[in-house]
């Protein structure tokens, strides 16, 4: 992401719901801040494992 | 020789004599020596000495009356006096005529054909003007008609005046009133510099409300929170990437859902 003209990374950390076969899978609920400025693309990198996050937010008008 | 005596031409002889002697009293100028008379007192311009003018003792048993006396170039002589005596005396009269003939009354220097020192009355005529006009008195008073736009009669106690409200926008041309022709303080001239015609314009926290001949501006009270929209999205590996959207400003409040990662793996970055 990209706030202020920075790039950013925030770092999820989740718990453990599931393991086995050398794998584990891990559920995340968080709240948080996070600003992004117009144009910024967000993404998540999940280090070539399966992922699927659901973001809530809003959008607001710049002046 | 019988002489015959003709009344008719003894009187055409005697008129003759008296010819001659009005004639030796005009032209001639007896010596003053053998006159006995000086010269009149009054200066004379050169050319035009004060000569007594006096017949001898042939004129004086024609013409008595001795004329003396002097006069002026370009003054009319008169007849000065004395009557009674035995002599008359000529002088200056007020009348005068210049060089280019102009005629001076009480005036040697006349500068039109008729210049007067003085009131001239006419009694009976009155004058007669250049273009055939006769004005018999001197103008004492007059009508001016005018409507009610105008004020006064004219005269020096009611001069013309402009009546309340009596210029109306038809007897003004098109942008003739200038800025310099109002008053300080009567008038907005301009507003922040902006003249002719200026629109206010409402912002998101300013509304605008035209009534009639009011305008009210009205402001939010309270913090003003910018316009939001919310928003949810989701983020997977098929669908890595949200584009936050031009001229919005995304704030993310909350996340969640769930990975697998092997043990080595358990984090993920947003």
């Amino acid at each position: 992401m990209v706030t202020g003209g920075n790039a950013l990374f925030h770092e999820l950390v989740g718990d453990i719901v599931a393991s086995g076969s050398g794998a584990s899978l891990y559920a995340i609920s968080e709240s948080v801040r996070i600003y992004a400025d117009p144009g910024t693309n967000v993404s998540v990198s999940a280090a070539g494992q399966s992922v699927l996050l659901t973001v809530a937010g809003y959008l607001i008008d710049v002046p | 020789m019988k002489r015959r005596t003709i009344p008719g031409l003894l009187t055409l002889i005697l008129a003759i004599t008296l010819s001659v002697g009005i004639t030796g009293a005009q032209n001639q100028k007896p010596s003053r020596a053998a006159s006995g008379e000086q010269p009149a007192a009054s200066a004379s311009p050169a050319g035009n000495e004060a000569t007594p003018v006096r017949s001898n003792a042939a004129q004086a048993a024609a013409l008595p009356l001795p004329v003396l006396g002097g006069g002026t170039a370009g003054t009319i002589t008169k007849w000065i006096g004395p009557f009674g005596g035995n002599s008359i005396t000529v002088g200056d009269s007020i009348i005068n005529e210049s060089a280019n003939g102009n005629i001076g009354i009480g005036n040697t220097n006349p500068a039109s054909r008729l210049t007067v020192d003085g009131m001239i009355e006419t009694r009976t005529g009155g004058l007669k003007f250049p273009d055939g006009s006769v004005q018999t008195t001197a103008v004492k008073s007059f009508s001016l008609f005018h409507d009610s736009s105008l004020t006064g009669n004219g005269s020096q106690t009611s001069p013309i005046g402009i009546a309340p409200r009596g210029v109306s926008t038809a007897n003004l041309a098109d942008s003739i009133v200038t800025g310099n022709k109002i008053a300080s303080g009567v008038v907005v001239r301009s507003v922040n510099g902006l003249t002719d015609n200026v629109t206010l314009a409402a912002c998101p926290n300013i509304t605008l409300t035209s009534a009639g001949s009011t305008l009210t501006i009205s402001a939010q009270t309270g913090p003003v929170a910018p316009a939001s929209t919310p928003v949810q999205f989701f983020l997977d590996n098929g669908n890595p990437t949200f584009q936050v959207p031009a001229g919005k400003r995304l704030v993310i409040e909350f996340v969640s859902g769930d990975f697998g990662a092997s043990a080595t793996t358990e984090q993920t970055e947003v």
